[in-house]
């Protein structure tokens, strides 16, 4: 789990790859499609597609020769789940300090 | 309304060197550091300015992430403040596991108060630090909507996915 979720992060962490994502959020595309608005080369972007397949974020179709790329939301909803935890890292966190605090007072009288 | 510091601030009924201990002894700041849902490890608590506190959280789905806070000031019991990040196993700073762009480091400052017979008061306040005006405004766009529900979390993450295009 840890070492897909670092796969997604590093996947995401390339300005190029984010881009092809939200190209593909859209609706799915073939390679050279994809490669048009960036102006590199094919090659180079199947070097991005393929870092995206690896890291689960992307499929390729089979429908056609071309196989258009799609989106896959699995591997980005774990990367969503993060944000929701960390947005809400200090009022859960301020919660659980409230109770430790309260039963380590506990326990403090008991052992008196 | 985006602000670009997020402050949270509450009274503990409980004595402020207590307060400061949950804060600053390892064993204590893993008992309750974290988000709700997630275990706290720390690895590595060096309470002194340049000193670290290394730690690790894993959510319920087995997922992990580490962090690395490198405090700046320490005045017990008063005020504590660290800069933090995301950071791998080895205690390097990483950027963050999320989608957009998002501050490498966060100041983050935290005052204790007593606050009469009732406790202590603290309050803490974060702030990205030598960041792009990109990410301030992720970060802005990301804390402000913890008082609109999800919406603006994904809201955010939708701009961010249709700007790149």
């Amino acid at each position: 789990m840890e070492d897909s979720l670092s796969r997604t992060l590093s996947a995401l962490a390339d300005p190029t790859r984010r881009a092809i994502l939200a190209r593909l959020a859209l609706g799915e595309a073939s390679v050279s499609a994809l490669a048009e608005p960036f102006g590199i080369s094919q090659p180079a972007i199947s070097r991005h597609l393929k870092v995206l397949e690896t890291a689960g974020l992307i499929e390729a179709g089979q429908a056609a020769q071309s196989r258009p790329r799609r989106l896959k939301t699995d591997a980005l909803d774990a990367a969503v789940e993060w944000m929701t935890r960390f947005r809400d890292v200090w009022t859960d966190s301020f919660d659980q300090l409230d109770n430790y605090l309260k039963t380590e007072a506990q326990a403090g009288r008991e052992k008196e | 309304m985006m602000a670009d510091t997020f402050e949270i601030s509450r009274v503990f009924a409980a004595p402020r060197e207590r307060v400061w201990d949950a804060w600053t002894k390892p064993e204590a700041f893993a008992r309750w550091f974290g988000p709700k849902g997630t275990r706290a490890e720390v690895h590595l608590l060096d309470l002194r300015p340049g000193g670290y506190l290394h730690s690790r959280l894993e959510a319920a789905d087995g997922s992990v992430m580490w962090a690395k806070n490198i405090y700046r000031e320490i005045d017990a019991p008063r005020r504590l403040v660290w800069v933090q990040s995301f950071s791998n196993e080895a205690a390097e700073i990483v950027p963050s596991p999320f989608p957009m762009p998002w501050p490498l480091r966060m100041l983050t400052t935290v005052v204790l108060e007593e606050a009469g017979g009732e406790g202590t008061r603290v309050t803490l306040t974060w702030e990205p630090v030598d960041a792009t005006e990109e990410e301030r405004a992720s970060f802005a766009g990301m804390m402000a909507s913890m008082n609109g529900g999800w919406t603006g979390t994904f809201d955010q993450l939708d701009d961010f996915l249709s700007e790149a295009d």
